[in-house]
């Protein structure tokens, strides 16, 4: 799935989670909270290979189940892990706010990317996230290919300084 | 995270190009092995892959934050106040009254599955072969598709696609006999090899079918994306009513 098809299914299971925070003593903007991070948690796993991406109606359900499971943490979290009231049943897919190592690092790279100046930033995100060619993003700056391959090597190297320098 | 390797920018595309699967089967081999035999590669397709992530990520949050999330439906909470007990019942009667009323409005004109029940009429198929040599196998395949054993010609035709799996005829016609089984999903997973290829002669249909597959998922949006990029003729009928 590409990024843009990910973009076009955000809205898609917002309902259930929504319904589901509310009916839980929740409110509007929890719901949205929650549910933003149930929905980059399932992306991110399908970019490290934690999921397998079997079809978008599979994906759809572990979306929900991510959110369900992050607002009951949430619920068990402020009630100091009293008994919950509500009968909650679950499907047994990770909720763990633990980060891996491996999260942590990609953590560390958006952090550090947002420190990036504009250039480097427009640049990266064209090609990395909207996917276009040397060739288009040479066409829109004035730059010759290779002056616009060096400029993206460039700007992922000064990331990579940034990190260095930042990480714990 | 490590992140002290010397990585040439020539490596650094060729790894990008790995990880994106844009590279010939025969280098993807070699890198693969490299992975195994090689810890210090290994360690850098991982730093690469984390950095691509990284950004992706943030751009594509930053994409989420611009999308409204659709707010608006009344939630039933489960544990009312007993007092209100009484009230919420008759206003519960009114809102299924209300809900049943839209429902059944939906259902006859614009719902998702009305839509694609109306829109749909599966591919009548091909009569001349594909042009290769496996042309008698693919005949039986094509005539089983056209007396809708869709079962068998998608097994015929997986047999073939084995020999040609980028043949945009197989994967077009395989989509298509998903499609008819009501099996979304696989189908969309071999349209979609079709409809990203301007070259093939099945693209615009490929996104025809796709998007009303996506309609049959109940993603408007995404079907109005790929059914905008179809030249059917009903394109423009279909589209005003997805977004109505």
């Amino acid at each position: 799935m590409t990024d843009e098809e990910w973009t076009l299914m955000y809205k898609v299971n917002f309902a259930s989670i929504r319904q589901f925070v509310l009916s839980n003593n929740g409110n509007e903007q929890q719901a949205e909270d929650i549910y933003h991070e149930a929905f980059m948690a399932a992306w991110r796993n399908v970019q490290l290979g934690k999921y397998e991406f079997r079809g978008e109606q599979s994906l759809n359900s572990y979306i929900v189940t991510i959110g369900k499971n992050k607002w009951i943490d949430v619920l068990r979290s402020a009630r100091n892990k009293k008994t919950l009231p509500i009968a909650m049943d679950i499907e047994s897919e990770e909720s763990d706010d633990l980060l891996s190592d491996e999260e942590r690092d990609i953590e560390l790279v958006k952090d550090q990317f947002n420190n990036l100046g504009e250039n480097c930033k427009e640049l990266l995100v064209a090609f990395y996230y909207r996917k276009e060619t040397m060739r288009e993003i040479s066409a829109k700056k004035g730059w010759t290919e290779a002056t616009t391959r060096n400029n993206k090597y460039r700007c992922l190297q000064k990331l990579r300084e940034l990190i260095n320098r930042n990480i714990p | 995270m490590k992140n002290n390797f010397i990585i040439s920018e020539e490596e650094w595309e060729e790894i990008e190009n790995f990880l994106k699967g844009d590279l010939p089967q025969e280098t993807i081999d070699i890198m693969k092995k490299r992975l195994k035999d090689e810890p210090a590669f290994s360690e850098k397709v991982a730093h690469v892959r984390l950095l691509m992530t990284g950004i992706r990520e943030v751009a594509l949050e930053a994409d989420l934050k611009k999308i409204r999330l659709p707010h608006g439906e009344n939630v039933v909470h489960r544990i009312p106040n007993k007092k209100q007990y009484y009230f919420r019942w008759m206003a519960a009667a009114a809102i299924i009254a209300v809900v049943s009323a839209i429902a059944y409005f939906n259902v006859f004109t614009n719902s998702e599955h009305r839509l694609f029940s109306k829109y749909y009429f599966p591919d009548s198929g091909l009569v001349s072969s594909m042009g290769v040599s496996d042309n008698y196998d693919f005949d039986v395949a094509m005539i089983n598709y056209k007396s809708g054993k869709y079962d068998q010609s998608i097994v015929e035709m997986k047999k073939l696609l084995l020999f040609n799996p980028n043949n945009d005829t197989l994967n077009y016609f395989i989509g298509n006999s998903f499609l008819a089984l009501d099996k979304v999903d696989s189908a969309i997973s071999y349209l979609k090899v079709v409809a990203v290829n301007n070259q093939s002669a099945f693209a615009k249909d490929a996104n025809w079918y796709l998007g009303l597959a996506y309609l049959k998922l109940k993603q408007k949006e995404k079907a109005a994306l790929f059914i905008s990029r179809s030249d059917n003729e009903k394109k423009d009928e279909l589209l005003k009513r997805i977004s109505k």
